[in-house]
């Protein structure tokens, strides 16, 4: 495939350029950064996609997207012409000629044939880069390499492949590894893993033995402990029998001692004390009954000796009776006479009293007033009804007369309390006077804020004044330009300030840089000094010209031109010899030699040759561009001026100069701020002058409502509110008055009824009055207080006659009793005591009390002593009953026991009581023995005690103690080895280590599984790259290798003509020279690697495209490090590539360009913008439409 | 009604497998994953104050020794004693060769099924009949289950059977037999045992046969919930049957496919999600997850060299501690291919076709392939026994496709793109 034709939409610096290339070999010429790697980037990504994310040749600049056209020659002989696009869908449009058929994405992958991007970018689109970094590798690269590796991106890649292959597989694994690598680690953990396994398994074998250890050890426990307790028992025994035997020997003797003892059976064992109680008893009874019997005498004398009186004590009732009123009668003769008195006396002051009331009433006249004194509270009545009358009436006709004067007052009020009329229409005026205070308010604040509004506008103004020719006039209308507008200038200026400073910049650094270069020139010149091309063209023509002159004498035998023989000849030499024919051969000969000299010169000083040149053209370069700086700052500065120009055109309406944009912003920005505050201050003063205008129509107004005074309209305004204010007082009171005054006729109306009803109450009493004294018998002249009086005295009179009655009948009363008191007195005397009755009743009564006294004492003694006697007669009888009864008891006693006296009784009773001490003794040891002895059988223990013998016992509890030490001891070993065994059993029951090693087991296990996982395809990848390089080297090698020799010697000029593998291990490549001497690449220069590796790469394309279809190849400065004749038959040798191979050579070197154009003088170079030759080329123009093709005319 | 738990392949502390250990990887909870399982069972049955539970084979592990786990099982079944909850046992193939089972002696309420001929145990008080008979070899080639007696009348029976089921006699050893067999004999339930998988839905359901399955997954081959079947028998008829998970740890797989563009960040965040996705279904579960990275993309580019492969093996794991130790990877395959276009680069005429051409011809011819596996034959004859331990062929024709083809992505990215 062949690119023809290349329309660049979008591509990094590329923006709607269009390239033509030849079909073979195509030059492209562009300076640095004029885009040479990037046209290369784009045939690359053109026919294998673009770059999806972050492609770095899309720029921000672009108006569309990545894309660009792209017509191709296919070897079929069709064409190929498509769209490719950065995208997902339909990247790739387009069809062939002539059938039409379309081709997409996939189409055009399927006639790349078996292309990948990859193999084009190692192997047919290479820059300088990658001939840098393939002389490197060649250094190191076995034959195969350098033939095949061509293929794979880098001559020692598949070194570099296999090296990496083989050492991340040898970190896993090798058959003599160590355990630093890891499958060896991971196979050493597996090992020690299952071992610890293995240990830590609880097998069922072990776990039954242990079992059989825990059964047996529990039977040991328990036989050992059996023993134990058998040996316990034992010594238990000998311990109690040692303890009972001393209890048991006080049991024994107790016992013997009693059979020695002789008692009755039945006698008590207290028998002793009874007997001595007995004795004591029988003493104290018998000095008791002597005491009783002197005491029986002594009382029996007392009763013969008293006296009685029994007639007294049997009337005692009757003596004490009369004794008592004694004291009454005394006071009935003291106090009969008084009473007797006062009764006369009252009797006497009533009868006075009502005679004075009337001569002829006495004490009759009291009964009659008794039934009527009844009505004395209808009188007291009246007499209160009669005063509230009296009171009422006075009160309502005071009332009455207060009403009176209060309607007379109001009447008086009203008549005087006529209207005054107010001036009409003041009302409403007063309504606006609020109104018309505010206005005057406001046309202060106005005045003052009007007075703000000036004072803004004259700092604005000064603020405007700085472009200012003259002050501006207030009402100036300015035509100003837009604020928009001024910012447009302004960046217009800046950007054209800017680019006249870019250009002076640039113009700067051009002329620097020539400067540079120009010294740089001299230095080299200085230096070395090369003949120049020029010079060497111009011997060459000399001599040239000097064969010409040979020729034609010589040779054609013309003689005619010696004149321009001679010519030449004094030219050089200044005069020609004798013998022209011998000069020109002199001359020409010198001219040959200077030619070839200057010609070895230059080849000798080939390199600064080519700087000279190189500056040489630098320079004249530099100049040119330096001319086009200046031009285009000129240009620049005139753009600038036009635009100042413009900018003050602006303003041509406004009477000033503008200053920069920049200060005419913010003046246009005040300017605005002065228009508006000016436009405030018209509507402000337009208020004011409508307030001026209301305040006085009201003024006005005012002043004719008093016409009659000449006050200022404020006086105006208070008068008027004062006299408002009264005329609606006014009306207020008069109003209040005419309210008042039918309410106080009303109230007068009410108390003159009021009156009347009192009077015809009072003439209701006056009847009921009259009746009542009618019922009395009072005269009816009598007022109610005169009735009243006499009809309290006559109740007082019938009192004081009550009493004096009540005198006579108690003096009556007190006769009657002393006279009674007498007689009795009388009567019992005669009775009693004859003698008395001559003495007055009270002695005769006092006397006769006296003996009764006496006769009732002495009948008192006689009782008590009688009682006293028959009391201590029965004492007496019972002690002596007692004493018989004490007198029996020691009889029995001594009967008991069987003796005869009281001595021998005490021996009895003495034995009794040892008797009842041994009994003791032996109960208490028999009960010490039962305890000691606990459950041991009864008969058993009482033998073995019999049996005894302290001393062997003790002997045997030492022996049997012994004995239980060691017992213990051993049970206690038992029973520990029977826990530890039961412990290590039951332990059996947790966790399993077993299992967590398990667990660790086979996670190394799964870890080995991955490390063999990723060893595994490493091993095989290596074999299988191993095979395949065989059977390629097999298949391919010895047509490639004669290709690569056949490119390397022509291109080093028949220096090198054969390649050769050394026969190491490693395989290593060498070069034969032309005199057979064999070179490993780091022994050749440079160069010479270079070329070597455009040899192999070449061969390779070469012996690819013959399967493949060929694709166009894509060099970017690979000649640099050539020398001028090698880079002429490389080139020749592309040339020849060409022919079946396009390709496309970039190059940013103007002698490369010549170099080209001397070997291919067909070839036409496509300048790339930016990038100019020294004659004869077209440039490939910018542009939509571009003109296409660029050709060289030479 | 009566409530009964039918469960198979305990393998009670047989270790999980294939968890490759790492720094901060959550081992101690998954230690004791199989016994925290068989726990929940004996938890759940007390819970449902079940009838019995029927095992139907495999309660220990065959290779398993260690007497501490007997002892411990026993321990457990004595949970059960004391609820009066009988079990009844069946000798799987792996009990057979257990070491470990004869070695202990069973609490009273453990029923064990008689392994050289059918035994019937009746359960009177609620009318159920169960026929065993057990393993007594590790192998047998005989169908059990046609010996097994007629269903006895009028009571529910129960058929426990440890089989491969649909094997065939002459080449199956787990008991083979046909479900005609089982059908024939007139049960009401088939409690079967020795697939790990639950059947779901069941071999049958009228009558039901089925496997409940393993209770606890072992390894990434048996993801998903395990657990047991919990049966209600009303009037004498299998009313439900419900699946409930005893597992506490979950197996899962989870395979990314990355984009072409797709770089390592890419897919650190698809792992992430995978990760996230895989431990949420597990409902609070440990989770044990595979990873398999796919797919033609950019991120193979760096995952063919050693240091930044892993990098980002590290990376993934750091991964799994964002679920607080709840997360353990077992392990991470990177099968990333280079986003190159390989037919395209097999058609052409380079060594690198010619190379890939040969990877292409070596996958078809298994001759060729087996002879290859000799590049391996140092660590064959280096490490034969672990291999197999940790069931790696070095020869299996499956393994070697599958790194030659792991061997091809390595060779076109390290020859095509590392040395770009």
């Amino acid at each position: 495939m062949k690119l023809r034709e290349l329309e660049i939409e979008h591509f990094g610096i590329f923006s709607g350029q269009t390239l033509e290339f030849d079909a073979g070999f195509s030059l492209v010429f562009g300076p640095n950064e004029a885009g040479k790697s990037t046209l290369l980037q784009l045939i690359r990504e053109l026919l294998f996609g673009f770059k999806p994310l972050q492609n770095p040749y899309v720029f921000d600049d672009h108006a569309g997207e990545l894309a660009a056209i792209a017509e191709f020659d296919v070897s079929d002989g069709t064409q190929l012409r498509f769209r490719r696009r950065k995208g997902k869908k339909n990247e790739v449009v387009g069809s062939l000629t002539p059938s039409g058929r379309e081709i997409d994405a996939a189409g055009l992958s399927s006639l790349l044939g078996g292309a990948s991007k990859e193999l084009y970018e190692q192997v047919f689109g290479f820059s300088l880069r990658e001939l840098t970094e393939a002389d490197e590798s060649l250094k190191r690269a076995n034959l195969t390499e350098a033939l095949y590796g061509g293929g794979l991106g880098g001559l020692a890649n598949f070194q570099k492949v296999q090296a990496e292959l083989q050492a991340e597989a040898d970190g896993l694994f090798t058959p003599r590894g160590r355990s630093k690598q890891l499958i060896h680690k991971l196979l050493g953990d597996i090992k020690e893993r299952a071992k610890q396994l293995k240990e830590q398994t609880v097998k069922p074998r072990d776990f039954e033995q242990l079992e059989r250890e825990v059964k047996e050890a529990a039977a040991d426990v328990e036989s050992k402990r059996d023993k134990l307790e058998e040996l316990r028992t034992r010594k238990a025994h000998l311990d109690r029998l040692a303890d009972a035997i001393e209890p048991w020997l006080r049991l024994r003797h107790a016992e013997r001692e009693l059979l020695q003892l002789s008692v009755p059976t039945d006698f008590p064992i207290d028998g002793g004390e009874q007997f001595k109680q007995r004795h004591e008893r029988r003493f104290e009874i018998a000095a008791e009954l002597d005491a009783i019997e002197q005491e029986l005498a002594e009382e029996s004398d007392q009763l013969a000796t008293l006296q009685l009186a029994p007639q007294l004590v049997a009337n005692e009732a009757a003596i004490r009776e009369l004794e008592q009123q004694i004291k009454q009668i005394v006071g009935f003769r003291r106090d009969l006479p008084p009473r007797q008195q006062d009764s006369e006396s009252i009797k006497t002051r009533v009868l006075a009293t009502l005679r004075d009331f009337s001569p002829d009433w006495d004490h009759k006249q009291l009964e009659r007033f008794r039934t009527t004194l009844a009505q004395r509270e209808t009188i007291d009545r009246l007499k209160s009804e009669l005063e509230d009358i009296r009171h009422e009436r006075t009160s309502a006709t005071a009332a009455r007369g207060g009403v009176q004067a209060d309607i007379k007052k109001l009447e008086k009020q009203l008549k005087q309390a006529e209207l005054q009329d107010a001036p009409a229409g003041l009302a409403a005026l007063l309504d606006r006077a609020t109104a018309y205070e505010r206005n005057l308010e406001r046309s202060c604040d106005l005045r003052d804020e009007l007075g703000d509004a000036d004072e803004r506008i004259q700092a604005l103004a000064a603020k405007l004044n700085s472009p200012l020719r003259s002050a501006l006039e207030e009402d100036t209308e300015l035509r100003v330009p837009l604020a928009a507008t001024v910012s447009e200038f302004r960046e217009r200026l800046k950007h054209a300030k800017a680019e006249v400073d870019d250009a002076e910049r640039r113009a700067k650094s051009t002329q620097h840089e020539l400067e540079q270069r120009e010294e740089d020139l001299a230095k080299l010149d200085a230096r070395a000094a090369v003949p120049d091309r020029e010079q060497l063209l111009a011997a060459r023509e000399d001599r040239d010209a000097g064969w010409q002159l040979i020729h034609g004498r010589l040779i054609d035998g013309e003689l005619a031109n010696d004149n321009a023989i001679k010519q030449w000849i004094e030219q050089r030499r200044g005069a020609s010899g004798a013998d022209l024919t011998q000069s020109l051969a002199d001359v020409y000969e010198e001219s040959v030699a200077a030619a070839d000299e200057l010609a070895d010169e230059r080849q000798d000083k080939a390199e600064q040759a080519a700087t000279c040149d190189q500056l040489k053209h630098e320079v004249h370069r530099l100049e040119k561009r330096l001319a086009a700086d200046r031009e285009r700052l000129e240009s620049q500065r005139q753009q600038h001026a036009e635009s100042i120009a413009q900018w003050e055109a602006l303003w041509s309406d406004c009477p000033f100069q503008p200053l920069s944009p920049d200060a005419m912003l913010d003046w246009l920005s005040v300017f605005d701020e002065l228009s508006e505050a000016s436009s405030k201050r018209k509507q402000l003063a337009q208020r004011v002058e409508t307030l001026r205008t209301t305040i006085s129509q009201f003024e006005a107004e005012l002043a004719a409502t008093f016409p009659e005074s000449a006050q200022a309209a404020s006086q105006h305004l208070v008068r008027a509110r004062e006299l408002h204010d009264a005329t609606r007082d006014a009306i207020v009171r008069r109003q209040t008055y005419e309210e008042q005054l039918p309410q106080k006729q009303e109230d007068s109306r009410i108390l003159d009824e009021q009156l009347d009803a009192i009077d015809q109450r009072h003439r209701d009493w006056q009847l009921r009055w009259e009746r009542l004294l009618d019922q009395f018998e009072f005269p009816r002249e009598w007022d109610v207080h005169l009735a009243s009086k006499i009809l309290g005295g006559l109740v007082e009179a019938r009192n004081e006659w009550d009493k004096a009655i009540e005198f006579d009948k108690r003096v009556g009363d007190m006769t009657s009793g002393i006279a009674a008191f007498q007689s009795a007195v009388q009567s019992l005397c005669e009775q009693l005591a004859p003698a008395l009755a001559a003495f007055a009743p009270e002695v005769a009564m006092k006397e006769l009390q006296s003996q009764l006294d006496a006769a009732t004492f002495a009948q008192r003694d006689h009782e008590r002593l009688h009682a006293s006697c028959s009391k201590l007669i029965k004492r007496q009888a019972a002690k002596n009953e007692q004493l018989q009864k004490v007198d029996a008891e020691i009889k029995a006693l001594l009967a008991a026991a069987g003796s005869s006296s009281d001595s021998e009784f005490e021996q009895v009773a003495a034995a009794a009581k040892r008797r009842a001490t041994l009994s003791q003794v032996r109960t208490e040891a028999a009960s010490e023995i039962n305890t000691i002895r606990r459950t041991e059988d009864e008969a058993t223990f009482a033998l073995e005690l019999a049996n005894a013998d302290s001393d062997s016992i003790a002997a045997e509890r030492d022996r049997i103690g012994r004995e239980l030490a060691k017992a213990d001891a051993e049970a206690d070993a038992a029973f520990r080895k029977a826990t530890l065994l039961d412990e290590q059993r039951k332990r059996l029951d947790g966790a399993s280590r077993a299992a967590d090693l398990a667990l660790d087991l086979e996670s190394t296990r799964g870890q080995l599984a991955a490390a063999v996982d990723r060893w595994a395809p490493l091993v095989l990848a290596q074999a299988l790259m191993r095979d395949a390089v065989k059977k390629f080297e097999r298949e391919h090698q010895p047509a490639m290798l004669a290709e690569v020799e056949r490119l390397l010697g022509r291109m080093t000029l028949g220096r090198y003509t054969a390649i050769e593998r050394k026969l190491d291990e490693h395989g290593t490549l060498l070069v034969v020279d032309d005199s057979g001497k064999r070179k490993e690449p780091h022994q050749l220069s440079t160069g010479t690697r270079e070329q070597l590796y455009l040899a192999i790469r070449l061969a390779y394309i070469h012996h690819y495209c013959q399967d493949a279809e060929p694709l166009p190849i894509v060099m970017d400065d690979v000649l640099v490090n050539f020398d001028a004749e090698r880079a002429k038959q490389t080139l020749r040798v592309f040339a020849e590539v060409a022919d079946h191979v396009q390709i496309i050579f970039l190059t940013c070197h103007q002698h490369v360009m010549e170099l080209a154009r001397d070997v291919l003088p067909v070839s036409k170079p496509i300048v790339l913008p930016g990038g100019t030759l020294a004659e004869g080329t077209i440039v490939a123009s910018r542009g939509k439409k571009p003109t296409s093709a660029s050709t060289v005319t030479s | 009604m009566f409530k009964f738990i039918h469960t198979a392949d305990l393998h009670i502390d047989s270790p999980l497998r294939g968890l490759e250990a790492y720094e901060g990887a959550p081992v101690e909870q998954f230690r004791a994953a199989t016994r925290v399982a068989f726990e929940n069972l004996i938890s759940l049955a007390i819970e449902h104050q079940v009838a019995f539970v029927v095992i139907a084979g495999d309660l220990f592990d065959g290779k398993w020794q260690d007497m501490k786990t007997g002892l411990w099982t026993a321990g457990q079944f004595r949970r059960l004693d004391r609820d009066r909850i009988p079990v009844y046992l069946l000798r799987g193939n792996h009990d057979a060769a257990s070491k470990v089972r004869p070695a202990i002696s069973w609490p009273d309420n453990v029923h064990e099924f008689s392994v050289r001929k059918p035994e019937t145990f009746l359960v009177e008080a609620i009318g159920v009949a169960l026929h065993g008979q057990g393993f007594a070899q590790q192998e047998c080639n005989d169908d059990l289950a046609a010996t097994y007696p007629i269903a006895v009348d009028g009571l529910f029976n129960i058929g426990v059977l440890h089989t491969s089921l649909t094997g065939s006699p002459d080449h199956d050893t787990y008991a083979p037999t046909s479900e005609a067999v089982l059908r024939s004999k007139g049960y009401d339930y088939w409690a079967l045992g020795h697939i790990h998988q639950r059947s779901e839905p069941p071999v049958s359901s009228h009558p039901f046969i089925g496997y409940s399955g393993n209770t606890q997954g072992r390894h990434i081959r048996e993801p998903g919930p395990r657990g047991c079947l919990l049966n209600t028998v009303v009037d004498g008829e299998l009313e439900t049957t419900e699946f409930i998970e005893t597992d506490t740890l979950r197996w899962h797989l989870a395979t990314l496919d990355l984009a072409e563009q797709d770089d390592v960040s890419d897919l650190l965040a698809k792992v992430r999600q995978g990760i996230a996705a895989c431990h949420l279904s597990g409902a609070g579960r440990f989770s044990a997850i595979r990873i398999v990275v796919r797919g033609a993309c950019a991120a193979h580019r760096e995952l063919v060299h050693a240091v930044r492969r892993e990098e980002t093996l590290a990376e993934i794991r750091n991964l799994a501690n964002e679920f607080d130790d709840e997360v353990w990877i077992e392990k991470i395959k990177l099968e990333t291919q280079s986003p190159i276009d390989i037919d395209q680069l097999r058609a052409g005429s380079d060594l690198v076709a010619e190379l890939l051409r040969a990877i292409d011809e070596l996958r078809d011819d298994e001759t060729k392939l087996v002879a290859l596996a000799e590049e391996l034959a140092p660590l064959a004859t280096k490490a034969a026994v672990e291999l197999g331990e940790c069931e790696i062929d070095l020869h299996d024709p499956e393994q070697l496709r599958n790194w030659l083809q792991q061997a091809e992505g390595l060779l076109v990215s390290q020859l095509l793109e590392a040395g770009a």
